[in-house]
């Protein structure tokens, strides 16, 4: 079993999966992806990750509910967030005032397009957290 | 022509010229005494607060507006502050009628009467419920094609980032390539339909329908554009229109209709879904097609709803595809709703009253079938 850490994508748009995959796998983490939050919450109770990288905008349940569900829980609110979106930069403030009050769980979010540089060190940085 | 007792206003205000003034304003109007009551109000004004058939002379204002049994507040009552200042006043008001908010500009100034008393104040009011409306939907529009247009250019970003600092193999290279060809091709539609909707809007939409092979100038364009994108997600496509069909349309806008149907198709399909792209000639006045999928059901409740979300803007988040879609089918003479149908590969059962059990052990699946007409009396231009 291989001791590299595992990293859930939840995000469905199958484009951006690929681009966080090709980053990601380069790094060799281990990857699984699900594209809308009940595959996501399905695939973290099969296999827990080491980390979560989450897209606010989801089919069905949008990502601040995975999220809150996620936190809330004891068997997996210790997996750090990272929350990637579209809206992120626009509402920065409000999502990080937010995340004070438990409205919003996360630990980090960054906002798309992501540079590979950036990413690969917030996931460091989380995983680092985590252990 | 006024009637409410033009003679009863010109008691009041002792001046037949200053009642010729406020009737013929062509706004809301009415006339309140010190206590709120009503004492006269034309005929717009009995529109605005839905009370076209019962006098609402002699009733409290606030209860008029509000259904209310208390007077308003300074902060709200326009007319209570005249009364309070005898000054001319100013406010907004929202109240609601028949389920729907109205947003209300209210003037309203002090009246005398002849012997000099400040016995009345005058509530003239402009309904702004449309323009606020516009301009809450032109907000919405704004908000949401900033955010359909940022999505695929975010990845179309991200893609080629990832090509400038990222060595690649060159199998997984060209993957990349035909993704971002793909992105922005279907942003270049996200903006066209955004542009065809600010045409609709702005009136000055013109089809010029000319006769085309069908199949040829629609539906092999729409199938090319929309099959490599569909495969990715393991979705199938069908076609049953003839090879030989000739319409009188403006395939442009056609294609555009299809674009929007089979978007949406794909995106309630899910993976692995079924589109049934299909004709029907029933004989009449109309040239039949549709656009069925199997996946995600449709409630009942919603099928009206659904081509009109950005008009009714009932709905967060909804696109402008389905309005546009709706536009440009009756800019062709025709109509568009949804219904149920059974799929199977290769059929496409329209049939209402079709029996649920039978259709699944027969191997039908239930699905979504977008329906649009075209009229058979457009002319060539």
């Amino acid at each position: 079993m291989s001791s590299q850490p595992k990293i859930l994508i939840i995000e469905d748009d199958k484009d951006m999966v690929e681009a966080l995959k090709i980053i990601l796998e380069g790094e060799s983490y281990r990857i699984d992806v699900a594209f809308d939050g009940k595959q996501g919450l399905d695939a973290v109770k099969k296999e827990k990750p080491d980390l979560i990288i989450l897209d606010l905008l989801l089919p069905g349940e949008d990502g601040a509910v995975i999220s809150r569900k996620l936190k809330n829980s004891s068997n997996y609110s210790n997996i750090p967030v990272l929350v990637l979106s579209a809206l992120a930069k626009k509402i920065e403030d409000k999502i990080l005032s937010q995340a004070k009050e438990k409205m919003l769980e996360v630990d980090e979010y960054l906002d798309k397009p992501v540079s590979p540089q950036d990413l690969l060190e917030k996931v460091r940085k989380l995983l680092k957290t985590r252990r | 022509m006024n009637n409410y007792n033009s003679n009863k206003l010109e008691k009041i205000m002792g001046d037949r010229f200053g009642v010729e003034i406020l009737n013929s304003m062509g706004l809301a109007v009415a006339v309140v005494d010190r206590d709120f009551n009503i004492v006269w109000a034309n005929n717009e004004y009995h529109k605005i607060q839905e009370e076209p058939e019962r006098s609402i002379i002699g009733m409290k204002c606030y209860k008029v507006s509000f259904n209310s049994d208390t007077p308003c507040s300074e902060r709200i009552c326009a007319v209570r502050r005249t009364f309070k200042t005898r000054k001319n006043s100013r406010g907004l008001k929202v109240i609601e009628k028949a389920g729907r908010e109205k947003f209300l500009e209210v003037f309203s100034f002090p009246l005398y009467s002849p012997r000099g008393k400040m016995e009345y104040g005058v509530e003239v009011i402009q309904d702004n419920t449309r323009l606020y409306r516009l301009v809450e939907l032109s907000d919405r529009l704004t908000a949401y094609a900033s955010h359909e247009l940022k999505t695929p250019l975010a990845t179309i970003n991200q893609l080629t980032s990832i090509l400038c600092q990222i060595e690649l193999p060159s199998e997984k290279r060209n993957d990349l390539y035909g993704r971002i060809i793909s992105r922005s091709q279907h942003g270049l539609k996200t903006v066209e339909n955004f542009l065809i909707y600010s045409r609709i809007k702005a009136e000055e939409l013109e089809i010029k329908p000319v006769k085309i092979n069908f199949y040829t100038q629609v539906i092999k364009e729409v199938l090319d554009f929309h099959t490599e994108y569909a495969l990715d997600k393991g979705i199938q496509f069908f076609c049953d229109i003839p090879q030989n069909l000739e319409v009188v349309c403006d395939s442009d806008y056609i294609q555009v209709i299809y674009n929007n149907l089979i978007t949406n198709a794909i995106k309630h399909g899910g993976e692995r879904a079924c589109i049934f792209l299909g004709y029907l000639d029933r004989g009449d006045r109309f040239h039949y097609f549709n656009v069925a999928n199997t996946g995600e059901i449709i409630p009942k409740k919603d099928r009206e709803i659904i081509f009109k979300r950005y008009v009714s803007g009932e709905e967060k988040g909804s696109g402008i595809g389905l309005d546009v879609t709706r536009e440009l089918v009756e800019r062709h003479g025709g109509k568009t709703w949804v219904e149920s149908c059974y799929i199977s590969s290769g059929k496409c059962l329209w049939e209402k009253d079709l029996s649920e059990k039978a259709m699944e052990e027969a191997g039908f699946q239930q699905g979504n079938n977008f329906i649009f007409t075209v009229s058979k009396s457009l002319v060539s231009s």
